[in-house]
């Protein structure tokens, strides 16, 4: 990483001195400025971000291109159009800006990539070895499926109750829409904190979806569950909600399910779809 | 006015001027073809509709020093057994070559591993004649040829089998090789470079152009009926793999190339040994100009083109190079002078720059090719690499005349191993 940060600043440096050659040509030698050289050095510029928005052969292939029509002008020139006086002060050194051009900026443009590629892994890493929501502070999703599966075999082996509660935000999108994604985040928080005064601390929380958190309730059977349901929606029926000077008084809508474990299958992916339908009876 | 001297010099400007043209398509075509294949959804796991007998043909001469590795590696292969032969010529080899292969045979007594013998009698005519020797022993439906140095990967011969059996015009299938040993000299270092391009530009961009490949003499798959039908290799080619392809060509096939289809093989190591290779295939292609040039005004197809054009190339390449020679010899000595005004150094400064972009779009096209390193040697490639070839064509030219006068016999070069 330590290398590939010292070649990109090479490169761009490289890059950068480049052009300031270039320009500086124009400024010190004024023969230069003519609309043939304007020309050559707008297709300069483009063959650079051509080289480093595309790729390094594309720029290498471009610049090959350029260097073959142009080095054929001139030698036509040579020839038939009696113009004699070349030099490589004037007119060659294109043949060589070209391909240096297309090199450094392509080159640059590979590190580029380099550097997305190495964010986008790590990206993903991360994204697959964190198990804790950052705002919440609730586990995540991967982490209530592992112990989903984890507290279902141990039910179903020592005969333990076990209970599942989902709550889902209603018209969440639209909570953000009217109160902006910083406010959505507070009332997140505060439901967060009112269901932790209802909870058990033994008691596993997810936050599974933006809008969706589930318990895991260990111990729990189907009365349990049902006393739980009931704390939790006294719990959430009024948030106070203090902006500055004055408190403001939401009433959301929630929903509600909560499924005790019948030891039958440990399929998690279907205990948790059963839990999603009682939601929807949740009226 | 202009003189005489003046228009020889403008031809072989006109002529260096064609060669760039030339090579600058076949960098675009190159480039394309890479695009495709990458493209290209090849499944060789699921994708081989049926799997034909394939016998592969392993010429070895002694090759003590590289047959054991090589054997192992087509022994690995992944390919289902009961349909690989493999038949290894041990022909008229002097060292330990026949005793690894017995040794090979006895380790591996459930693979279809065959080995033919031949003494100073009845072998050692050259590559060759030691492959017709292995078609006749062959069963497969398909045959599959790999020199004695040759370490082939795992997939490649499924490779070579999924594309042949793609389409019916193909009569056969090459896959691309890489230097095992591009580390072991400067010279190594610039046959990979140049192995490649002459891969991506000159095999690739003419097949993208105009559907035309030229068999490598090693890693190729083609169909035991096609070569029984033009009575096998020619024993007197001495680059058997030319001349054998532009047979294929004439009898209506076609020859695909397909770079995922990968063998490592070594390369010379010294100048005096990739002298002698390379002049070898010098003489052989000049033998196969000679041979099918008057035939080929009753073919027709793009093996023409390509007989067209490798003559083109020569004489043009040649003409441009004495003429400019001779021109600057005479103006150096004082005895004649062109006449024309103006600056032509440009032609070379082009070639140049066109020779460094071109060599470097090929090495981007295999990953980790394009690094300073390699970019260095082909700036220095070009005045020294490249201008040994110029000492290999007037040797091999000089070679095959001497040759044809004396009526003598070719005589087989085998490359030394390392």
């Amino acid at each position: 990483m330590d290398n590939l940060n010292k070649k990109t600043k090479g490169y761009f440096i490289l890059s950068i001195m480049e052009l300031f050659i270039l320009m500086s040509l124009f400024f010190l030698s004024p023969a230069l400025v003519t609309p043939k050289n304007y020309v050559l050095l707008c297709l300069t510029f483009f063959l650079g971000i051509l080289a480093f928005s595309t790729q390094l052969v594309v720029g290498l292939l471009a610049s090959l291109f350029l260097v073959f029509i142009y080095g054929s002008l001139i030698l036509y020139k040579a020839i038939f159009g009696g113009n004699l006086e070349f030099s490589l002060a004037k007119d060659y050194f294109w043949l060589l800006v070209f391909p240096v051009v297309a090199y450094t900026f392509g080159r640059l443009g590979v590190l580029a990539n380099e550097f997305s590629d190495i964010i986008t892994d790590l990206r993903q890493e991360v994204k697959n070895l964190v198990r804790v929501d950052s705002l919440t502070g609730f586990n995540n999703k991967q982490k209530f499926y592992e112990d989903l599966y984890d507290e279902m075999r141990r039910a179903k082996r020592h005969d333990f109750d076990l209970a599942v509660a989902m709550v889902k935000v209603m018209y969440f999108s639209e909570l953000v829409a009217m109160y902006g994604r910083d406010k959505a985040d507070d009332i997140i928080r505060l439901m967060v904190k009112n269901i932790q005064q209802a909870l058990r601390y033994e008691d596993k929380k997810y936050r599974l979806e933006a809008d969706t958190v589930a318990f895991i309730l260990p111990n729990t059977n189907k009365e349990g569950a049902e006393v739980v349901k009931e704390r939790l929606r006294k719990s959430l029926d009024h948030i106070t909600l203090f902006d500055g000077e004055k408190q403001e008084r939401l009433n959301f809508n929630f929903k509600m399910g909560i499924l005790s474990y019948d030891k039958k299958s440990d399929d998690v992916l279907a205990f948790k779809q059963r839990l999603e339908q009682e939601l929807q009876y949740d009226v | 006015m202009i003189k005489t001297i003046d228009y020889l010099f403008l031809y072989s400007l006109g002529a260096i001027w064609l060669l760039l043209l030339f090579n600058v398509r076949c960098s675009f075509a190159g480039y394309s073809f890479y695009l495709e294949t990458m493209a290209r959804k090849i499944d060789i796991i699921k994708g081989i509709p049926y799997y034909p007998c394939v016998s592969i043909l392993v010429p070895a001469h002694n090759e003590e020093k590289v047959i054991e590795r090589s054997m192992l590696a087509m022994l690995k292969l992944d390919y289902p057994r009961d349909k690989l032969e493999i038949i290894v010529i041990n022909d008229n080899s002097k060292d330990q070559t026949g005793n690894i292969l017995q040794n090979l045979q006895l380790q591996y007594p459930d693979r279809n591993l065959k080995i033919i013998t031949t003494d100073d009698q009845t072998g050692g005519k050259g590559k060759a004649n030691a492959l017709n020797m292995g078609l006749k022993q062959a069963q497969g439906e398909y045959i599959v040829v790999y020199d004695a140095d040759n370490t082939p990967e795992v997939m490649s011969l499924r490779y070579l089998v999924y594309e042949i059996l793609s389409c019916e015009r193909y009569g056969a299938v090459i896959g691309k090789f890489r230097t095992r040993n591009k580390n072991a000299s400067m010279l190594t270092k610039f046959i990979n470079i140049e192995t490649l391009s002459f891969q991506w530009m000159i095999q690739g961009g003419r097949w993208k152009l105009h559907r035309l490949c030229l068999l490598p003499g090693t890693n190729f798959i083609i169909q035991k009926k096609l070569l029984e039908e033009i009575g096998g290799w020619d024993p007197k080619a001495i680059a058997e793999d030319t001349e054998l392809s532009i047979r294929v060509y004439f009898q209506g096939y076609e020859i695909a190339f397909m770079p995922k289809a990968v063998a490592w093989e070594q390369e010379p190591e010294t100048l005096s040994v990739w002298l002698k290779q390379r002049t070898r295939w010098v003489k052989g292609n000049i033998y196969v100009l000679n041979k099918f040039l008057l035939s080929s005004l009753h073919a027709s197809g793009p093996i023409i083109l390509d007989l067209v054009y490798r003559l083109v190339e020569t004489f043009l390449f040649f003409s441009a190079i004495i003429i400019s020679d001779v021109i600057f010899v005479l103006g150096l000595l004082g005895i004649d002078k062109i006449s024309l005004p103006g600056n032509f150094i440009i032609i070379w400064v082009l070639a140049y720059i066109l020779f460094i972009l071109e060599i470097s779009i090929n090495l981007t096209m295999e990953k980790g090719e394009l690094n300073f390193h390699n970019t260095l040697l082909v700036m220095l490639m070009y005045f020294t690499y490249c201008q040994c070839w110029i000492v290999v064509c007037v040797r091999g030219i000089y070679s095959y005349t001497r040759d044809a006068v004396l009526k003598r016999e070719h005589v087989w070069y085998k490359t030394e191993r390392f």
